[in-house]
């Protein structure tokens, strides 16, 4: 993300030539991007506005705009199930899940990057290899090893499975970090008498906290919104957020109302979070793609 | 590439060694354990009578259902890929030259992190032919085909690749945009001197500059297509018939209704070296536009 | 195994935690249940605080699962020896392939032991016979909750076409397609579409198909769902298709009664215990113009819905087996009945479901599984639903026509029962 400092619009890739031009293209540019912004968001704004309509409305046609709102689905969510727990196991898996993956992860990056050993390769691989995994594959040896641990329907046991799912991304991003920390900046810090673990620890981790947290940022929202293994690997104790979802589709119906209310309560956190650090979503997203 | 230093021979697996061990046993077990897996009768409906066999390869190639359900998965995913890759390409060039992209990023983002078990029920809702929002506004354009796309066995594909599109567009765009605003200056005013045509520009400069980041972008989208499952169980369950059954859904149904547990291993491990050759064959891809 | 155990020891290790901890627990003895989500939870949850607090030798803790979830689940659990339940809920569809597969413990031997239960008090000739298939003479679970299909209709509609109750088949049809207007919005019958058993396209199938004289398999235990009465079934099942939302072919059981309940549907064919949301003004715009009637009959001379329970079973591998029992034993006892039915359950007990204060849906369910049928007690059932729900989705799509959709489904399940 370079481009920072230069006036987007002022210089163009696209104007090849007189003013007018140069406006109509600009233009078109910025009704397309609103355009497209305001349709993608149709979907989010409409489970919000159902959120609040009794099922009368949420049935008339054509839909609605004008309604009487209502609170009740919310009423029902946070009264009849345990939605706070949900949201603090949500966090609890998500977050130990992140801290544990950068600490392994980064290390990992760090020999990766700095070093040439054999097997480099072969871990680089593998960490992809682990991402290509049919999800159903590995929840039958994910229960048998919860189960042999105790580990079964617990923030803990959970949060080691989505350690799993995290840290080949992590592995990859944070290679992508260290790599761009020139190694002089690290060989003068031993220089000046560092241990190795003194100049990672003082000097390189410090150049690569965007990277750090950018990856926890895209961990941490991955571990939210992930649903089969949660819903499998839990029960009354340790069950997310996205898995209560469940809750509403009971034996005979499916109750839109509680839906869409306990579907925005799961999906506004992790919106607001999204935008206060798309920052470093953005960053995170893009370098690992990049430069991976 | 890398820079690299340091001689010490076991070092650098100290480093590593925490991830490496980690992954092998949360990865490399679920991954032997379903190979050793497939080459067994196991039926969850009677366990006892388990037995060693090597009847699952065979059957698999001859199973017209399977191979369907590969089929529908590569349109499925060859069909999102298509469009994002498009269409967040688009996005990305109209984000170039607007005069504001930088500060619409934060809502940019939101159908990337909305959870997606909750939006795939959502869109049951949104996608019905009595109150669904889609077919309301589809109506004033005057674009609405007359039926809802997601209950017909011949656009049921359609509506899974526009929720996909929905979905993923962000995430194409965002990482082309990145390569956008770090193409030189110097370049694009060198072309603007030359007064070569937009199109000519965005032909013979522009798209071979971000060669690189379109090339990560559709491996990403690529790992993530594969493994395509909670939105198509959330929407349709594989139906109509098996119209949008993909080999995930299809080897869902091998383990939980048939119980067919070693033929479902025999599938999985099909599909994860169907997904490890395609997405070796794209890291290489990857790799030489890179080197260019 | 070795490599397992290296395995524990690593993750043992990393999560910092001793992984196993002994030792017996001074106190009552604790046991989990597994309940399904919704109604079944409703009902379970008070019943269960109550059992609780009515003793010191058990204690209940329920776990809640959802209901499209819960059979993928006890069978990862029992598949590895170690599962999480001492009492375990299940649908009719899972029934057959559980005993089969030898994880429930029969409780016949139970309901002799005195210290446990009291037989006559509970009194299990109450339960009504089709909800209480035995393998090979063994009782292996109660019947925990029911709800036959029966026909709700729309009184104002039928009075405005001058329509009287549709009591059979054929009048059904009529009714249907008279009432039946998609220029105005309103559908004459609406389906359960979706791939699916219990709440979706099977279960909604299967009344017909007995009623016109079909079967899943016939007496001999051959399969039969492609005879000619289950082809006519088929066929008349994919016309009422034809006149209900075009989008049913997505609708499980809840869909389909919410457009009911949105005022766009005439006449439909669910569950019994769906109409207290019917009824509900706050959901419903219907609640004043729904009525109910019994299953129409079909070309056989009767009306035969299915069967359709949920039970609860005692896991083969709890430790705490009696305990188990005399929790279950609680939960569908006689004394438990008042707080059961307080919380909005249909309870399989004759008694209770023909009490001459019970709502009308009671009536019409204990009518309903008089003559009600249970699917096949076949270990493969399960497995059977399966791909007679996909032919049913493509014959509801118009991929194939009845004939063909139930010859190629017969075809495959002949090829993996053998018969």
């Amino acid at each position: 993300m370079s481009g920072a400092g230069r006036v987007r619009g002022e210089a163009g890739p696209l104007r090849p030539g007189g003013r007018w031009r140069l406006d109509l293209g600009l233009w078109a540019a910025n009704g397309a991007l609103v355009a497209y912004i305001v349709i993608s968001l149709v979907p989010l704004a409409w489970l919000l506005i159902t959120s609040f309509k009794y099922q009368v409305d949420m049935f008339a046609r054509p839909p609605r705009l004008l309604f009487t709102p209502t609170l009740d689905h919310y009423v029902t969510v946070l009264g009849k199930s345990n939605f706070p727990s949900y949201v603090k196991n949500s966090l609890l898996a998500g977050g130990l899940a992140t801290g544990a993956s950068l600490v392994i992860g980064s290390l990992c990056a760090y020999g990766i990057a700095r070093f040439d050993f054999r097997g480099r390769g072969a871990i680089l691989l593998w960490v992809l290899v682990v991402r290509l995994i049919p999800p159903l594959a590995l929840i039958i040896p994910f229960y048998m090893m919860l189960r042999s641990l105790g580990l079964y329907d617990t923030v803990l046991g959970l949060g080691i499975v989505y350690l799993s799912l995290n840290l080949p991304l992590t592995v990859w991003l944070m290679t992508t970090y260290f790599a761009e920390v020139p190694v002089a900046v690290e060989e003068a810090a031993m220089v000046d008498g560092c241990s190795r673990i003194g100049a990672l620890w003082r000097v390189v981790l410090p150049l690569t906290a965007p990277g750090l947290v950018a990856t926890s940022v895209i961990t941490l929202i991955f571990s939210w919104n992930e649903f089969p293994f949660a819903l499998m690997l839990t029960a009354g104790e340790a069950k997310t957020a996205p898995v209560s979802i469940t809750e509403w589709l009971v034996e005979r119906g499916l109750l839109w109302g509680e839906l869409s209310a306990s579907g925005t309560l799961i999906i506004l956190p992790v919106l607001i979070f999204a935008a206060f650090v798309q920052r470093h979503l953005v960053r995170g997203l893009t370098i690992g793609a990049v430069k991976s | 590439m890398l820079a690299r230093f340091g001689k010490s021979a076991s070092l650098p697996y100290l480093f590593v060694a925490p991830a490496v061990l980690l992954l092998l046993a949360i990865s490399a077990y679920p991954i032997v354990f379903q190979f050793l897996l497939s080459f067994t009768n196991l039926n969850l409906a009677f366990p006892a009578e388990a037995q060693r066999y090597f009847g699952n390869y065979p059957r698999l190639l001859a199973d017209p259902r399977f191979w369907s359900s590969g089929v529908v998965l590569v349109k499925l995913w060859l069909g999102g890929l298509a469009l994002t890759m498009l269409l967040g390409t688009a996005i990305a060039l109209a984000a170039f030259r607007a005069t504001f992209a930088r500060r619409l990023m934060p809502v940019l983002i939101l159908p990337m992190v909305a959870t997606p078990v909750v939006m795939a029920h959502f869109f049951q809702y949104l996608y019905s032919s009595d109150y669904g929002l889609i077919r309301f506004l589809l109506e004033r354009v005057r674009l609405y085909p007359g039926f809802n796309i997601s209950t017909q066995a011949g656009t049921v594909l359609y509506s899974l690749i526009v929720i996909d599109t929905w979905q993923w567009t962000p995430f194409v765009m965002l990482i082309v945009w990145a390569g956008l605003v770090s193409i030189p200056q110097e370049l694009l005013d060198a072309v603007r001197v030359d007064g070569a045509s937009g199109a000519a520009t965005l032909w013979h400069l522009i798209l071979p500059a971000v060669s690189g980041e379109l090339a990560a972008a559709a491996l990403f989208r690529t790992v993530e297509g594969l493994r395509a499952f909670v939105i198509i169980w959330g929407l349709t369950r594989g139906g109509p018939g098996t119209a949008s059954e993909v080999t995930s859904i299809y080897i869902y149904n091998t383990a939980f209704r048939s119980l067919d547990l070693g033929y479902a291993a025999a599938q999985g491990m099909a599909l994860l070296v169907f997904a490890l050759a395609v997405s070796l064959l794209l890291l290489r891809v990857v790799a030489r536009t890179r080197a260019q | 195994m070795a490599k397992r155990l290296m395995l524990v020891v690593i993750i043992g290790l990393l999560a910092g935690v001793p992984s196993v901890s002994l030792g017996a627990p001074a106190g009552p003895v604790e046991i989990t249940a597994a309940i399904t989500l919704g109604i079944n939870l409703d009902v379970a949850r008070p019943v269960t605080d109550r059992f609780n607090a009515s003793q010191n030798e058990v204690r209940v803790k329920i776990d809640a699962i959802p209901w499209t979830s819960i059979f993928e689940k006890m069978m990862i659990e029992f598949s590895t020896g170690r599962p999480s339940h001492d009492v375990l809920m299940h649908s009719m569809s899972m029934f057959p392939s559980l005993v089969r597969a030898g994880y429930l413990e029969p409780l016949d031997a139970y309901f002799e032991r005195k210290d446990l239960v009291d037989k006559a008090a509970f009194d299990l000739k109450d339960f009504p016979e089709s909800l209480m298939p035995r393998e090979r003479g063994k009782l292996y679970h109660l019947p925990y909750m029911t709800g036959p299909q029966i026909l709700f209709y729309r009184e104002d509609l039928l009075r405005a076409a001058g329509l009287g109750v549709p009591s059979t088949t054929e009048e059904f049809m009529a009714a249907v397609k008279r009432l039946h207007n998609p220029q105005r919005g309103m559908y004459g019958t609406v389906l359960h579409g979706i791939r699916s058993g219990a709440g979706g396209n099977t279960y909604h199938f299967y009344p017909f198909l007995f009623s016109f004289g079909g079967n899943i398999v016939d007496a001999q235990g051959r399969t039969a769902i492609d005879s000619p009465e289950a082809i006519r079934a088929l066929e008349y099942w994919l016309e009422l298709g034809r006149n209900a939302p075009p989008d049913a072919i997505n609708f499980g059981a809840g869909p389909a009664s919410e457009s009911m309940m949105a005022g766009n549907v005439a006449l439909m064919v669910t569950y019994a215990d769906h109409y207290a949301r019917f009824l509900d003004p706050k959901r419903s715009k219907i609640a004043s113009t729904i009525r109910w009637a019994p299953f129409p009959r079909g070309p056989v001379g009767r009306g035969i819905a299915v069967a359709h329970v949920w039970s609860v079973s005692i896991s083969r591998y709890s430790r705490q087996k009696e305990a188990a029992f005399k929790y279950i034993a609680y939960l569908l006892s006689k004394q438990a009945m008042p707080e059961y039915v307080k919380a909005g359950g249909v309870p399989p007990r004759q008694s209770i479901l023909t009490a001459p204060d019970a709502p009308p849906a009671f009536r019409l369910s204990a009518e309903g599984l008089k003559t009600a049928r249970g699917v096949p007690l076949d270990h493969q059932y399960i497995r059977m639903e399966e791909i007679l729900s996909v032919e049913l989705s493509n014959a509801l799509a118009g991929k194939k026509n009845a004939a063909q959709a139930l010859r190629d489904a017969a075809a495959e399940i002949r090829r993996i029962r053998g018969r």
